[in-house]
Order: C-alpha cells, then structure tokens, then sequence
C-alpha cells in the first residue's frame, strides 16, 4: 500500500529540494514580474480608495459620536462622498 | 475581488513563508453602491507558485486562473476544507489548466481578526496531477461554505 497523501508530497518536495531543479526558468520570473506589474496600479488605486472609505467612515463615526446617540448628523453628512471601486470578479456569478 | 502584489503575508520564520506573493482580496459591499463593507484575504500565491505556473503553463491568463482558485475556495464545503486545515493536508484549488495545491492557514491577523487563507504551494497542470489530486469539494448547500463562514467571524 502506498504512503498517505500528504508523506508522499513531503517526500516528493524532499527529493526534489535540489537547488538545480527547484530554480524556475527566467522566463518564467520575467513573466511574474510582468504580471505583477500589470495588476499593481489597480491594487494601488483600490487600496488607496479603501483608505478613503475608512476614512471618510471614521469621519461620519467621530460626528455621530459628537452628536450623540444613533447619529443625528445632517442630510448633507449622511451623503458624504465615498469613492467607487472596481469589483473585478463576482462570486457566484 | 481584486488583486494586489505582496510582501511577506505571513509571519513564519521559514524562507518559504517570506516570498513575495501576490494575493486574492475579497471584500463585501455596502449599501453605498461602489464602496466596501470589509475586505478580508483569500488566495496567497508566493512567487514560487506563480512561476510554476507560468513555467508549466506558460499562455495562461493568471488574472482568471487566481479568481478561479479563489472562487472555488469560498465555495468548498467548510467541514472539508477545517479537516484539511487541522490535518495540514493540501487542498486543489483549481486555476486554468490546473491546480494549484495549497496548504490552509487560519489564525488572527494584526487587527486580531480571524483568517482563513488558502497559501499555494505550487502550481501543476493537470495532466501531472495524482489520482487523489482532485479539486476541493463544493459546498452543497452555501450557508456550509468557506464564504458563508468568513462572514460570520468578520
């Protein structure tokens, strides 16, 4: 009967931690890099739009707090300007 | 979902777990239309794993195979994926052409929020796949799924 799952992939990745054979081809990291550079404006301007919405959250929080119980802030504040974002994918689409 | 390129996700003192990655990002939204309730990580996959696929795939849309692992992720069956978790077993995820074979982290993160992340190991195609190498089981029912669980320890 042969080895269980996970022992045959440890020892798998024990055999073939050769330095040789686990490098990857520099094609291969040129493309990562590549990829990578393709997707870091988008993460860029979604990270910094979330950053936004934190705080233009914590600002609507702090008005609330100052006001007193649930938050009688005016027409005007509850429709501060939050930033849109780009969903990229959709689950279960 | 989204995409961002990372520095070291988690902090384990071991080289592997100091690569670069790039990582999946989810995030539920609100009642604002175009704005986000709360984010929370996905799929890690280190430099390794992404090279691996480039190098065994080599036309593949990365993009797309990572939404795919992701996806798949938050809809395999929780009870499958916390017994893979605990017995440190590999789970397939599957991305284009292949799989991508991942190992399960949970834990809290800086904010002490719990995280489930699902880390790839490496990437193969699937003609190089094992017979036990088979892609994590979908939830049948959503409420018993990896997503439905993360929203419930946001």
């Amino acid at each position: 009967m042969g080895a269980a799952p996970r022992e045959r992939e440890l020892e798998k990745a024990w055999r073939q931690h050769q330095p040789e054979r686990a490098r990857v081809p520099l094609e291969a990291r040129r493309a990562v890099r590549e990829f990578k550079a393709r997707i870091a404006p988008d993460a860029d301007r979604i990270s910094a739009r979330s950053r936004e919405v934190r705080f233009s959250s914590s600002m609507i929080g702090r008005r609330r707090a100052r006001l007193g119980g649930n938050g009688n802030c005016s027409a005007s504040e509850k429709r501060l300007p939050l930033p849109r974002l780009t969903v990229r994918a959709a689950l279960y689409s | 979902m989204w995409l961002e390129p990372r520095a070291q996700l988690v902090r384990i003192d071991h080289p592997s777990f100091q690569q670069n990655c790039v990582l999946v990002v989810g995030a539920v939204g609100s009642r604002v239309p175009g704005t986000i309730r709360w984010s929370f990580p996905i799929v890690e996959a280190p430099d390794h794993a992404l090279a691996r696929m480039h190098q065994r795939s080599p036309n593949i849309d990365a993009t797309v195979a990572l939404y795919e692992a992701a996806i798949s992720f938050l809809r395999a069956d929780r009870n499958v994926v916390e017994t893979a978790r605990v017995e440190g077993c590999t789970v397939c995820l599957p991305a284009g052409p292949g799989l991508l074979l991942s190992l399960l982290i949970g834990g809290l993160d800086l904010e002490s929020k719990m995280r489930l992340i699902a880390r790839a190991n490496t990437f193969v195609v699937a003609e190089m796949a094992e017979p036990d190498q088979r892609p994590v089981q979908a939830a049948i029912d959503s409420s018993q799924s990896v997503l439905a669980a993360v929203n419930q320890v946001r």
